[in-house]
């Protein structure tokens, strides 16, 4: 009985072997596994172990749930894996990416030819403007390397430095979201910066700005080409009249969707009417005001007037 | 930024905060921080005065943010205080808007411990509203 069983085991195991070799390998993940050749017996020789190929798109989506959930550092080791891991590994990767004074000399070092750079797989991309961590000018020589790029965050607090010249910058034409948290720019080195994102959508302004001369911000906004329909966040400083009407004045006008205002009382008025312009488009607001001391001047004002 | 006189303030700011303007407007947050030099909070049943059925067609959500003032001290207190008329107002215009839209906008009303104070003083409740609670930090 035993032999006939185990003969019976051995032919179905040759058959399972021979259906292996014949048919194609099914995709299912579940076939993958090294359970099925230890079970094989031992006598048989030659053995042909087909590893299924698991289809790219299921390992992106694998990779992409596991950069949701796990560190750089996994996401690092899953590059070593297999060449396949790779793309889908580093566009996690170099998702974010923010560059200060001291990693960019390291990018340079380890990318010197910028079309070989993982730079097109940068979504986000920061960049430090002040304090003694800024980047040097030569770097905006280097940004249309991010040809995806979609958001860009100019960041930093601290002196000032020299020969900053936005013009000059060169951006991704397919940035849409200017995020800006600075306190080292002035309103027309803002301007300089939108006119270059033709495809902008999104724009955040916080933190502080350089008072310029008024005369140097008439007809500001008029070079502007954006399609401003997305968000708008004006924080801080940057709730100010020389930006507000830089935004007005944008010839083809404003079409944001949402807009999120933080400012004091006194900055109110042209802050709402900001939001007024988008008119038709606007879904939703947010408004909030810092209360001083002119708001109670214009509480009493009003009482007299009822009176 | 020299500050404009209260007159030019009030014309300006009439002219700018109308709801009515905004016909597709879905969602609206309100909030209102207290400095040290104090003030008041007209500016809000001001704007809620301006949201109508008729015209604010789509509106779902307003949320009124009365919550973190990181300045508890008498100061603030006595703000508050001196803005007992605004307060009412805007219970009345919460209240009103509850009924005009017949609960079909999501009013919540978020407020800390100051606040809440002062409400209690002034007994001013919003009734029909959610009102969520905001613990100090």
């Amino acid at each position: 009985m035993g032999s006939k069983t185990s003969k019976a085991k051995r032919s179905t195991s040759r058959e399972r072997q021979t259906r292996k070799v014949t048919q194609p390998p099914p995709i299912a993940p579940t076939t993958y596994s090294k359970t099925s050749t230890t079970k094989c017996p031992t006598s048989v020789k030659t053995r042909i172990v087909v590893i299924p190929r698991i289809p790219q798109d299921i390992v992106d989506e694998i990779l992409d749930r596991l950069a949701a959930n796990s560190s750089f550092r996994t996401l690092r080791a899953c590059t070593l894996v297999s060449k396949s891991w790779v793309f889908p590994c580093r566009r996690h990767l170099f998702h974010t990416a923010l560059f200060t004074a001291r990693n960019i000399q390291r990018w340079f070092r380890l990318f010197p030819v910028p079309e070989e750079s993982p730079a097109h797989h940068v979504r986000e991309l920061g960049i430090w403007i002040a304090g003694q961590d800024w980047v040097p000018e030569r770097f905006f020589e280097y940004t249309p390397c991010f040809t995806n790029a979609e958001t860009v965050r100019l960041l930093g607090y601290g002196g000032v430095p020299p020969l900053r010249v936005p013009s000059l910058w060169k951006f991704p034409q397919s940035v849409t979201s200017l995020v800006v948290n600075s306190g080292v720019v002035t309103p027309v080195q803002i301007r300089d910066i939108i006119a270059q994102l033709r495809n902008l959508d999104d724009l955040s302004l916080s933190g502080s700005l350089i008072r310029v001369d008024e005369r140097a911000l008439v007809g500001i906004g008029t070079v502007l080409t954006g399609g401003f329909g997305g968000k708008l966040l004006l924080r801080d400083e940057c709730a100010d009249e020389g930006i507000m009407n830089m935004l007005l004045e944008i010839p083809t006008g404003l079409h944001f969707t949402e807009v999120n205002i933080r400012c004091t009382g006194e900055r109110l008025p042209s802050s709402v009417k900001l939001a007024a312009v988008c008119g038709r488009t606007l879904v939703k607001l947010s408004c909030t005001i810092i209360v001083h001391g002119i708001l109670r001047a214009f509480s009493q004002s009003r009482r007299k007037k009822t009176h | 930024m020299p500050f404009p006189d209260a007159d030019s303030f009030v014309e300006a700011f009439e002219r700018s905060f109308d709801f009515s303007k905004l016909p597709n407007l879905q969602e609206v947050k309100l909030g209102f921080r207290a400095g040290r030099t104090g003030g008041g909070l007209v500016w809000i049943p001001m704007a809620l005065s301006t949201v109508r059925p008729a015209t604010s067609l789509r509106l779902s959500t307003i949320r009124l943010d009365f919550a973190p003032s990181p300045l508890v001290n008498r100061s603030v207190l006595s703000l508050l205080e001196g803005a007992t008329d605004d307060l009412r107002r805007v219970e009345y215009e919460v209240a009103r808007i509850e009924r005009e839209f017949e609960g079909v906008v999501n009013l919540t009303v978020v407020r800390d411990s100051v606040f809440k104070a002062v409400l209690a003083t002034l007994n001013v409740r919003f009734r029909f509203c959610r009102v969520e609670w905001h613990s100090m930090t």
